[in-house]
């Protein structure tokens, strides 16, 4: 009945799934329309994910044509299914230490929708999320709606936001925080219980990751006028620190005010749909495989050290900080929030408090988003420590901009102390 | 606050030193009891030599720049023979309370600062510089104090002109090499005041009368006259109508602000100074190259009990040339710390010594301070309308005393100070009420 196309572009993107059938499908899009004698008339697949694009799963983009029971008319609706790295051992062992699978079909199929249906009650309803069509655990996979369609894209994570995109980010950001700390109220331990975040008390899987970048900044500092040894000292002597020191910034304090992390927030996680004459910009954001229970400090400063231009980063941080600040409490207030609300000076104090998460996130995050040598770029290449990886993070440190970021911020961050030994707390 | 200089400034009559009588006192217009036996007992008493003799003596008032408003300042140089037989010169500053206004007075009183300089001249810097000279550090921080007289509410120390220290433009601020140096200095005398205060089981923090205290709120119509003379002002620039009007959201909760910033809390505390700004420093420069060699700390009046933040936030934003103030504070904290947590450490401190991190969250926690002396005190302290400038005037809330801290904001520096730093002070949620 239903023709399937595939499209194989074959070398330079992930295959799509075996079990993406039409039976497959026309059961999942009958469940989601509500009619048991919908028929499917055309099933395209195509595979989405390039190399160098998504280190950690892959996307297939599926449109079908459909007639609805007692219709002719054909409809037409596009979805993203999105499955694990199921092919690779050595990357599926490690996502599955973080539970990033299972963390994300919990946020597509429970949480996501229930933060939605809260703001939708208020005068700050917006769409922040993807809508959730089906959550497949035995597969798992979770498709939503393809946002491609209605013009949404991923921005250019080479030039980075600019300060119109940058605060929009941070709006829907702030109003996800708030509506993750009202339902969390509501329905205590809910969200409190997803605590395996990039950085977590459960899996130091990624730790090569992290510290091997921290050699590869030593030595870039060794070699650097601006910087010199005194930095690559220190940058060497965080090397097996920067786990233990990141993973407290995602210990959530009790006498602050913590909310649902996005937990990887950057541009490659944002779809924005740019603005015309009938609409403004809009975003929304994606991929939730790192949402854990923490301080907003994790989302913030991954965010800022990985997504904005360097102007922006260099001139407004603190006037967007007070942005999410504001849009944060005006929502939670409308959402009759009865638990903390930190003032303006509380919330620079906690993102101070939290501030090794840009140390970390400039030195290794930035260095991977801002890397337009794709040639090597992939997951083994950021674990491992062969010679094909340790030649890929040297490449990615020899990027001009990101060296320009660095120059400018590892001076800040070392007159905080945030590159000296810390004490225990 | 201190008002050092404000009058001196103004009605500076110039008087001429002269020639010591043989009898009492030692010149004329000096205090009745200051006399030469006064000084050969002071003299006998700090050499332990009961047979030292005077034999010439000199004595004038010390005016200028000098004078310090919490007191009356005499110049005096002694030449001397102890047992051995041999002659020596002596160069010293009295200070002495003074019969101010009635007003003034009561107003000062529970800030007590008379007695506490010299309660900290005489028992506290001296066993500071011993702690030093512990690990070898001959660095010397302040003038050596020669005799403290609490009858007569009388301090007697070096006299450090005569060493060429002298006290440096307060109009145009310290660059980073003269902060650094300061600096220095102050992180030495705090960790010594830390390990002092570790070794006598708390013996500092009876210093609980800093500024802003829990004792008394005397100096408030200071600190909120002057934060609505600076809305007053702020409020006539377009774009700033906002700031004005947090300014003046600002004041019913104002003096709590302040209080807390003296509260003692968790983390490293310290003897802070209490009132460190370019007119409580004398630096020595070099005669050829003009550079400065040396810095002292003088004026121990406001001497309190907390975070080293009330000197760090107070110096650095009232004392420093325009680019330093606004971009290079937190350089320069890093560099206090270096030499105050080494210090620390060679002195063997018991308790943890935080890590620069720890450090400067704790500082930030405090920061309240640092937009109260850019947006108020700096005002005051580069004022350059002299005419009304006393301890009436900043306290009073009369038309002279409102009159006075509007003047103080005529000052263009003061105003580019403002225009750059309330922004900022607002985005960091400083000029919240709701803090």
């Amino acid at each position: 009945m239903g023709e399937t196309r595939n499209g194989n572009d074959a070398d330079n993107f992930h295959p799509a799934p075996e079990w993406l059938t039409v039976p497959y499908v026309e059961n999942i899009l009958r469940r989601y329309k509500k009619d048991e004698d919908l028929n499917i008339t055309d099933l395209s697949i195509k595979p989405a994910t390039a190399k160098g694009e998504n280190y950690a799963s892959v996307m297939t983009r599926i449109k079908v044509d459909y007639v609805l029971s007692g219709s002719n008319v054909s409809e037409t609706k596009f979805f993203i299914v999105k499955t694990t790295y199921e092919n690779d051992a050595f990357i599926s062992n490690i996502f599955a230490s973080y539970q990033a699978s299972t963390t994300e079909m919990v946020m597509y199929d429970k949480i996501l929708p229930k933060l939605s249906a809260l703001l939708d009650d208020t005068e700050q309803s917006e769409k922040l999320f993807a809508n959730t069509i089906y959550v497949d655990y035995e597969h798992s996979a979770i498709i939503f709606e393809d946002l491609a369609v209605c013009q949404y894209t991923i921005g250019d994570r080479l030039i980075g936001y600019d300060l119109e995109f940058t605060k929009l980010a941070l709006r829907k950001l702030a109003k996800m925080h708030a509506a993750a700390a009202v339902l969390n109220e509501r329905q205590p331990g809910l969200l409190t219980k997803l605590d395996h975040g990039i950085f977590n008390r459960h899996s130091r899987a990624f730790a090569p990751m992290f510290e091997n970048f921290m050699g590869v900044a030593a030595n870039f500092a060794a070699e650097c006028p601006e910087l010199g040894n005194v930095y690559a000292d220190k940058l060497r002597r965080l090397k097996n620190l920067v786990m233990e020191y990141t993973e407290r910034v995602y210990d959530p304090q009790p006498d602050e005010f913590n909310t649902l992390t996005h937990g990887d927030l950057w541009v490659n996680n944002i779809m924005l749909r740019e603005k015309t004459e009938n609409r403004d910009l809009d975003m929304l954001l994606i991929d939730f495989q790192f949402s854990a229970w923490g301080s907003p400090a994790i989302d913030l400063h991954y965010f800022f050290c990985t997504s904005l231009q360097l102007e922006v980063r260099k001139k407004y941080l603190n006037e967007l900080i007070e942005y999410y600040h504001g849009v944060l409490v005006e929502t939670l207030r409308a959402l009759n929030f009865t638990g903390y609300i930190p003032t303006l000076r509380q919330m620079w104090l906690q993102l101070e408090k939290g501030k090794f998460m840009a140390v970390v996130a400039s030195l290794t995050c930035q260095a991977i988003m801002l890397n337009d040598q794709t040639a090597d770029a992939d997951f083994n290449a950021l674990m491992l420590d062969n010679e094909r990886s340790r030649n890929f993070k040297k490449v990615a440190y020899n990027n001009k901009k990101f060296q320009e970021n660095l120059k400018h911020f590892l001076p800040i961050y070392n007159q905080c102390g945030l590159l000296d030994l810390q004490e225990w707390d | 606050m201190s008002v050092t200089d404000l009058i001196s400034a103004l009605d500076a009559i110039p008087k001429q030193s002269t020639v010591v009588p043989e009898s009492n006192p030692i010149f004329l217009d000096a205090p009745e009891w200051l006399t030469e036996n006064y000084l050969l007992d002071a003299l006998r008493k700090f050499y332990g030599d009961q047979k030292l003799k005077i034999t010439a003596l000199d004595g004038c008032p010390a005016l200028g720049r000098g004078e310090n408003y919490g007191g009356v300042l005499t110049r005096v140089k002694a030449e001397f023979t102890k047992q051995d037989g041999k002659s020596q010169m002596g160069h010293y500053i009295i200070k002495t309370s003074f019969e101010s206004d009635e007003f003034s007075r009561k107003a000062m009183e529970p800030y007590d600062i008379f007695n506490r300089e010299m309660s900290i001249y005489e028992q506290i810097l001296p066993k500071l510089k011993a702690l030093l000279l512990e690990i070898n550090d001959e660095e010397q921080i302040f003038a050596e104090t020669m005799a403290v007289d609490y009858d007569r509410s009388a301090l007697i120390f070096e006299d450090l002109s005569v060493r060429g220290f002298i006290m440096p433009d307060r109009l145009v601020g310290l660059d980073m090499k003269l902060a650094r140096m300061v600096l220095r200095k102050l992180a030495k005398m705090h960790a010594t005041s830390a390990v002092l205060n570790e070794r006598e089981c708390g013996a500092l923090e009876t210093y609980d009368r800093g500024m802003f205290n829990r004792h008394t709120d005397n100096y408030a119509p200071c600190f909120l006259g002057l934060i609505q003379a600076a809305s007053r002002r702020v409020s006539q620039w377009p774009g700033y109508e906002q700031y004005a009007a947090k300014l003046d959201a600002l004041i019913p909760v104002y003096m709590e602000l302040g209080k807390r910033v003296f509260d003692v809390c968790p983390g490293i505390n310290v003897l802070a100074h209490g009132d460190l700004w370019t007119n409580n420093v004398l630096v020595k420069y070099d005669k050829v190259t003009g550079e400065p060699e040396d810095v002292i700390i003088i004026d121990f009046q406001y001497a309190a009990w907390g975070s080293p933040a009330i000197d760090l936030f107070y110096f650095l934003n009232s004392s420093l040339q325009f680019d330093f103030h606004v971009h290079h504070q937190q350089e320069l904290i890093q560099y206090y710390f270096e030499i105050f947590s080494e210090t620390l450490r060679k002195l063997r401190y018991k308790s943890p010594i935080p890590s620069l991190h720890k450090f400067h969250l704790d500082l930030k926690k405090k920061s309240f301070y640092a937009m109260h002396t850019s947006i108020s005190v700096f005002a005051v302290q580069r004022n350059v309308e002299t005419a009304d400038a006393d301890f009436n005037a900043l306290m009073s809330t009369n038309q002279r005393a409102i009159n006075f801290k509007n003047g103080c904001y005529n000052n263009p520096i003061t105003q580019k100070v403002l225009r750059k730093l309330l922004p900022v002070f607002n985005t960091e949620g400083l000029l919240d009420a709701d803090q």
